[in-house]
C-alpha cells in the first residue's frame, strides 16, 4: 500500500509538471498585421474543409511549393476533413484545447465569433488592406464572410451564384414560362404536375437545399436583416415576413413542386433528375457550372437548359440583381501563431491565388482576373459568369449559417414535415418559434 | 455483416455410450427445411457485400441515373482507378492495420494480466477493483476527447499511432476484462492447485496453464474489439492531423467533394477494398474460435 502511494505521489508530480510546460502562449493583438521581424521557415497548417482533390487545395499546394523555393525549410501542411460535421468538431476539439493551427477553415458563425472575441483571429480587412488586396475583393464575396457587426475574420477563396436551372422543353410542354414573381412558383408546379413532370429536383438528404428555399420570401419581403433579427428572436416566424415563407413552403408541398421521396434523395440523385430531363427545375450553384454548362451534361438535354435568378415578389424590398452568392468556407489566421513568415507566406498567396483559380474556370472571390471558360462550355457558362458583373449589393444568406446550431436542426427537420404536409403552418411557426426562444438566448449572449 | 460468437466455455463432455454409435437417418423434410434457413441465413448475410461489389463495378452514371438495386450494364474498373487516384487507399489500409493490431495486443495482454489478478490470484478488494474496471463500459468516448487532446499536445503525442491506440485500448479494456474473468471461472482450481505443488510460481501459471486454455477467448476478444477499432471516426479524426496518418474511415472521407457531393461508386471501390483484409482475417480467426471451442480443460 506504502509503495502504491508513493507511485501515485510521483505520478501526479510528473503530471503536473507536465501541464506547467504545457501552457497557452503569449497573448497577442488581433489587429497587429504586420509583424516586424526577419522571416523564418518553418511548417505552418492549415486546417480546412474543403473537397481533397479541389480546386483550392491543389493551387494552394503549389503555391506553397514556390514558395518554398525561395524560402527553403518552408511548408504548407494542409490538413483536410470535407465533411463538415466531423471538420467542426475537431475544429472545436482544437480551439478548446487551444491548439489552432496558423490557419483554420470557419463560416461566419457564432462560434467563430466568439473566437474572434477572444482575439484569436487576425483582423481580416486590417491584414488584406495591409497586403494591398482589399479592393480586389468583392464586396458581396468580403460581406458573406462577414459578422453580423460587420467585422471581417475570414478571407473568402471561392465565389459562387446561385441560380435556378430549368428545362425549356419541359416548361414548354406544360405551358409554363419563368417565374416573374416567387409567388407564382405553387401554381406553375401544379401545371407542370398537369403535364406528368416533376416540377424541382431537391437534394432532399442533405438539408441545407431546402433550408435555401425558407430564406427567398423573407429576403424579398424584408431584407437580409430578417434572419439576423430572428436567430436572436428579435423577429419571428409569426411576424408577415415569417408567415409569408411559412404558407409559401407549405404551398410549395401541397403543389407537390419537389419529387417524391424526396428527403431521402441524394445530390446526384436530384441532378440527375434534372440532367436526364425528369424534372423541369433545379437550384444550385455555379459550382456546378462543369456538369451542367459544358458538353458533359446529357446531350438530350442540352439545348433546352437555361438558368434564372431568384424571382422577386410585388413590393419586394430587395432586387432582382440580389440573391444567395456565398463565398463559401472563408480562412482564418491565428492570431497566437501570426509572424513575419505567416504574413509574407500570405502575401505571397493571396497575390497569385486569383489568377491560378480564375484558369480553372471558376469565378474569383476578387474582380482583378477573368474566369477562363473552359474549351467544352455552352454558352450559358459565359451568361453564368456575367451575371456576377451585375449583383446588387445585398445579398440572401442561406440560413444554416446563420441560425444557432439546435434551432437549424429543428429548422431542417421542421421543413421537410411542413412541405410533405404531416404538420400544418400553425404547428410549424409555433414549434420554431418555441425553438428560437429556448436555444437563441445561450447562444447570442 | 459479421456474427459475433459468444465467449465458450469448454464443457466436460457427458459420459456418452461408447460403442453403441447409432446412425439414425433423419426425416428428410427436416434436413431440406434446415439446410433451406441456412441458405436464408446466407443470402441475408452476403447479399449487401454482394451488392457492394456489383455497385463498386458499375458507372457513375449507370449508378447515379438507374435503379441503385439494379445489376450492372456495364462492368468496369474505373470506379478502383479513381479510388486510388483520389485517396491514398494502401496508406490507409496500413494504418488502421497498424492501428487495430497495436490495440489488440494491448487489450489482450492488459485485460487477461489483469483478469488473472482479480479472478485467480485474488487480493483483498480484487472485487472492488473489478467494479471499477465494469464502471468504464459506461464513460461515453465523447468526454475524453478535450482532455486527451490537451494531454497528448503536452507530451507530444498528437498525431501519433499511439494517439489512437491507447484511447482505443483503453476504452476495450473494461469489456475485455469482464469477458476473461468471467472464462477464468470455468478453469478448475484444481488445475492451478496440481501446478502450485509441481513448483510452479505465478507467472509460470499464467503462462504455461491459463494463456494456453484461453486462446478461445483471445479470439473473441480480439473479433469484438476489432470491429469497433477498424471502424473508430472519432479518436482519429480528434488526433490525426496528417495525410499520412490517416486510417481508413478518414480515407473515405476524400470521395465528398463539394457541398456534400459524394462520388458513389468511387466510395464502394474504396469500401471494397478496405474491408477485404478485415473479412479474410475474420474467416481466419473464426477457423480458430471453432478449434478453440473444440478444446476443453479436463476431461471427465
Amino acid at each position: 500500500m506504502k509503495k502504491l502511494l508513493r507511485a501515485a505521489a510521483v505520478a501526479a508530480a510528473a503530471a503536473l509538471a507536465l501541464t506547467a510546460c504545457g501552457g497557452g502562449g503569449a497573448a497577442t493583438d488581433p489587429s497587429n498585421v504586420s509583424p516586424t521581424g526577419e522571416i523564418k521557415p518553418r511548417e505552418i497548417s492549415w486546417l480546412l474543409s474543403r473537397p481533397a482533390d479541389g480546386a483550392v487545395i491543389n493551387i494552394m499546394k503549389k503555391l506553397a511549393d514556390d514558395y518554398a523555393k525561395d524560402h527553403p525549410g518552408f511548408a504548407l501542411n494542409l490538413i483536410t476533413t470535407p465533411d463538415r460535421p466531423s471538420y467542426i468538431q475537431k475544429l472545436e476539439t482544437l480551439a478548446a484545447a487551444n491548439k489552432l493551427p496558423e490557419l483554420f477553415d470557419t463560416d461566419a458563425t457564432p462560434f467563430a465569433q466568439e473566437l474572434a472575441k477572444q482575439g484569436k483571429m487576425v483582423e481580416a480587412d486590417k491584414l488584406l488592406k495591409s497586403l494591398d488586396v482589399y479592393d480586389d475583393y468583392r464586396p458581396g464575396a468580403l460581406d458573406y464572410q462577414r459578422f453580423d457587426d460587420g467585422s471581417l475574420y475570414m478571407i473568402p477563396f471561392q465565389f459562387e451564384l446561385e441560380f435556378i436551372w430549368y428545362n425549356k422543353a419541359l416548361f414548354e410542354k406544360a405551358g409554363v414560362s419563368v417565374p416573374k414573381s416567387l409567388d407564382d412558383v405553387p401554381a406553375m408546379c401544379t401545371a407542370l404536375r398537369n403535364a406528368g413532370i416533376t416540377p424541382i429536383a431537391i437534394d432532399g438528404q442533405d438539408q441545407w437545399p431546402l433550408e435555401r428555399y425558407v430564406a427567398y420570401q423573407p429576403f424579398r419581403e424584408a431584407g437580409p436583416d430578417f434572419v439576423q433579427k430572428l436567430r436572436k428572436g428579435e423577429a419571428s416566424f409569426a411576424d408577415d415576413a415569417g408567415q409569408k415563407t411559412v404558407t409559401w413552403m407549405a404551398d410549395l408541398g401541397k403543389a407537390q413542386c419537389f419529387q417524391e421521396g424526396f428527403s431521402a434523395q441524394g445530390y446526384s440523385d436530384a441532378q440527375n433528375q434534372f440532367t436526364s430531363g425528369q424534372a423541369a427545375m433545379y437550384n444550385i450553384g455555379t459550382w456546378e457550372l462543369p456538369s451542367l454548362a459544358t458538353d458533359k451534361l446529357n446531350s438530350e438535354v442540352r439545348n433546352d437548359i437555361d438558368f434564372f435568378t431568384l424571382p422577386t415578389t410585388e413590393g419586394s424590398v430587395t432586387s432582382a440583381n440580389e440573391f444567395v452568392s456565398p463565398s463559401g468556407i472563408g480562412m482564418a489566421v491565428n492570431s497566437k501563431t501570426y509572424d513575419p513568415l505567416v504574413s509574407d507566406f500570405l502575401k505571397f498567396a493571396l497575390e497569385k491565388y486569383p489568377a491560378e483559380y480564375a484558369a480553372t474556370g471558376a469565378l474569383s472571390p476578387t474582380t482583378n482576373v477573368q474566369t477562363a471558360i473552359p474549351g467544352n462550355a455552352t454558352p450559358l457558362y459565359k451568361k453564368a459568369l456575367e451575371t456576377a458583373n451585375t449583383l446588387g449589393g445585398k445579398q440572401a444568406m442561406p440560413w444554416d449559417t446563420q441560425l444557432d446550431p439546435t434551432t437549424n436542426g429543428r429548422l431542417q427537420q421542421e421543413l421537410v414535415l411542413l412541405v410533405q404536409g404531416n404538420i400544418t403552418p400553425e404547428q410549424f411557426t409555433k414549434t420554431m418559434d418555441d425553438a428560437i426562444k429556448q436555444n437563441a438566448p445561450k447562444f447570442f449572449k | 455483416m459479421i456474427t459475433q460468437t459468444a465467449p465458450s466455455t469448454p464443457r466436460a463432455s457427458a459420459p456418452s455410450s461408447p460403442v453403441q454409435q447409432r446412425r439414425r437417418r433423419k426425416p428428410s423434410l427436416y434436413r431440406t427445411f434446415s439446410r433451406v434457413l441456412i441458405m436464408l441465413i446466407v443470402i441475408v448475410q452476403v447479399y449487401p457485400l454482394a451488392w457492394l461489389f456489383l455497385t463498386s463495378l458499375r458507372t457513375e452514371h449507370d449508378f447515379a441515373t438507374g435503379d441503385p438495386f439494379a445489376l450492372p450494364s456495364s462492368l468496369t474498373w474505373e470506379n478502383y482507378a479513381r479510388a486510388f487516384e483520389t485517396g491514398d487507399l494502401g496508406r490507409n489500409i496500413l494504418n488502421s492495420f497498424i492501428v487495430t493490431m497495436g490495440a489488440n495486443i494491448l487489450i489482450v495482454l492488459f485485460g487477461m494480466m489483469a483478469a488473472y489478478a482479480i479472478q485467480v490470484l485474488g487480493f483483498r478488494l480484487s472485487r472492488f477493483v473489478r467494479a471499477l474496471f465494469l464502471i468504464g463500459i459506461i464513460v461515453p468516448v465523447q468526454i475524453a476527447l478535450v482532455p486527451l487532446f490537451i494531454d497528448y499536445s503536452a507530451v507530444n503525442l498528437l498525431d501519433t499511432y499511439q494517439s489512437m491506440i491507447i484511447p482505443l485500448a483503453g476504452f476495450a479494456l473494461p469489456m475485455s476484462i469482464y469477458l476473461f474473468s468471467s472464462f477464468f471461472e470455468y478453469i478448475p482450481r484444481e488445475t492451478y492447485e496440481a501446478a502450485s505443488l509441481d513448483g510452479a510460481g505465478p507467472y509460470r501459471i499464467f503462462g504455461l496453464i491459463t494463456l494456453p486454455l484461453s486462446l478461445n477467448t483471445v479470439v473473441t476478444v480480439v473479433l469484438v474489439n476489432s470491429i469497433f477499432i477498424w471502424n473508430d471516426f472519432i479518436f482519429a479524426n480528434t488526433f490525426v492531423l496528417s495525410e499520412d496518418l490517416k486510417t481508413i474511415p478518414l480515407g473515405l472521407q476524400n470521395y465528398i467533394g463539394a457541398m456534400g457531393k459524394v462520388d458513389w461508386t468511387a466510395t464502394f471501390a474504396a469500401v471494397c477494398v478496405t474491408i477485404t483484409p478485415l473479412l479474410l482475417v475474420f474467416l481466419v480467426l473464426n477457423k480458430a474460435m471453432i478449434q478453440g471451442l473444440e478444446s476443453g480443460a479436463n476431461k471427465g
